[in-house]
């Protein structure tokens, strides 16, 4: 089975330059039509809401998860995967899941670790070791002001590889731990559009990954997916409150 | 003063930011550390204080605890330097000055609450989260230096200035030094720029003048928020650095004004 990462570093050779003009081109349609907008408006990725709200086992899952890619992301060689992952969480991490956390049996506790074992497997096969000439950044944070502060668009990228350069170079993944649902290819096309916008380049490739099932969508970015994600904030910005 | 410039990073205004030569570079002289010794003077602080661009932005601050977050900046920027002097990747930087920071703890030479001392202290999972964060950090670095043409090298350390007679010593953040026609300061912020954010620059073009043998000033002061994708400048004119010293007589005016009684009265 070929890793999410072994397809991305087969890219074709041919990578796009970074060229400015894409952005200008995007930040006119943008400003176009943010003129008619109310009130200031803060944006963040599209939710899989085809699974619905998550339990607090799910989240407790989803932080798990995160962690998981951020010990991947540092060449970390893990024993104990769950246990690892919950750790570092609870050493960071205060409030309400943390309490959760705690309120856990033995049963339930066990129960999630081998879930989360599970998930470690699946991380392990789609990202494989992660070579530090990959440059990879966890959790990078991402707060694009566009407008005059009119619309926000806030973002947090699970993994990233590569750095703004000359051509077209960085790749972005989005790691979930539910099944892909029909939101997937909209939160990537938002991170390739946040990126875009942040740093005047276009990336490379956005992807999201499912570390439920092994599932993974992953796009190139060209322009076309760039005005799709425009055309979706769009119509997210538009709709009534 | 000056207005505060406001460019993307990484293209094309972001290189003529760094790389254009600002208006000729002006110094702080010693009679200007006289007098703004002299105010700071008078305020009479009781305890030893520490001010900085955070302190002239954001008053309230809670208390400092070591974090993976906030120890990524120093260990980072520590990666930097490795990388330059060439280590062969920012992970190997990272884990190498981790590395030298647990010798130092091993040996007892780190004293409690030093990042050495709590390095010593964590786990390998978390002390691995420290070693992405840090990465994550320093990788950020490269690829900003990366998009520059003009010579630099990473900041050796903070600028650090104690006030003679005033009990109170100042650190300006800096990441990267762009040593092109004139002398450009570079610092790195994480989340997004707020309405304060030329004050502290302006408090850091002042710290890092009255840091300097010379008092030379930068030619600019470069403030970089990478997850924003923007840098704001302010020149480096006597103006502007006047304007940072005020900025910080009233931070330390406010942190007296907000001391507890006892400390006060002691």
């Amino acid at each position: 089975m070929t890793s999410l990462l072994e397809s991305l570093r087969s890219a074709p050779h041919e990578r796009a330059l970074s060229d400015e003009s894409v952005v200008r081109r995007l930040l006119g349609r943008l400003e176009s039509w943010l003129d008619s907008t109310g009130e200031p408006l803060t944006l963040r990725a599209p939710r899989e809401l085809a699974h619905g709200p998550a339990s607090a086992l799910g989240r407790l899952r989803g932080v798990a998860v995160h962690q998981m890619v951020r010990l991947a992301a540092a060449g970390y060689d893990w024993d104990n995967p769950a246990r690892d992952a919950l750790s570092t969480w609870r050493a960071e991490s205060e409030g309400e899941l943390t309490v959760e956390l705690g309120r856990l049996d033995a049963e339930e506790r066990a129960a999630l670790l081998a879930e989360l074992d599970a998930h470690a497997v699946v991380l392990r096969r789609s990202l494989g070791p992660i070579a530090p000439g990959w440059m990879p950044r966890a959790g990078q944070r991402v707060r694009v002001v566009l407008g005059g502060g009119r619309l926000v668009l806030a973002d947090v990228v699970d993994l990233m590889l590569g750095v703004v350069g000359e051509h077209a170079s960085v790749a972005l993944i989005d790691v979930t731990s539910a099944p892909l649902g029909p939101g997937a290819e909209a939160r990537l096309a938002y991170h390739a559009l946040c990126q875009t916008l942040r740093t005047s380049h276009v990336p490379l490739a956005s992807a999201v990954l499912s570390s439920a099932t092994g599932e993974v969508i992953h796009r190139y970015v060209d322009e076309a997916l760039l005005d799709e994600a425009l055309s979706q904030l769009r119509l997210r910005v538009e709709e009534p409150a | 003063m000056s207005a505060l410039t406001v460019v993307p990073i990484y293209g094309a205004s972001w290189r003529g930011l760094l790389e254009v030569a600002p208006p000729e570079s002006a110094h702080l002289d010693d009679q200007h550390r006289r007098q703004f010794a002299e105010r700071f003077g008078d305020l009479g602080t009781a305890l030893p204080q520490r001010l900085d661009a955070w302190s002239v932005e954001r008053p309230a601050t809670s208390p400092f605890a070591w974090s993976p977050r906030r120890a990524r900046r120093s260990l980072g920027n520590a990666a930097l330097r490795r990388l330059v002097a060439g280590s062969p990747s920012v992970r190997e930087a990272v884990e190498d000055v981790i590395t030298d920071r647990l010798l130092s703890a091993a040996a007892g030479l780190a004293r409690p609450g030093t990042l050495a001392h709590w390095l010593s202290s964590l786990a390998a999972p978390t002390r691995a989260i420290v070693i992405g964060e840090a990465a994550t950090w320093a990788t950020s670095l490269v690829e900003l230096s990366q998009a520059l043409e003009a010579p630099w090298h990473p900041a050796p350390a903070d600028a650090y200035y104690a006030i003679a007679g005033a009990r109170t010593s100042l650190r300006a953040a800096r990441e990267i030094i762009v040593t092109g026609p004139t002398r450009v300061v570079v610092r790195v912020r994480a989340g997004s720029p707020g309405r304060s954010a030329g004050a502290g620059l302006r408090a850091d073009l002042a710290i890092d003048a009255l840091a300097h043998p010379h008092g030379e000033l930068a030619g600019r002061l470069v403030g970089v928020w990478p997850e924003a994708g923007l840098a704001l400048a302010v020149e480096g004119t006597l103006e502007d650095a006047r304007a940072g010293a005020r900025h910080l007589l009233r931070a330390a005016r406010r942190a007296c004004a907000t001391a507890p009684l006892s400390v006060v009265a002691a």
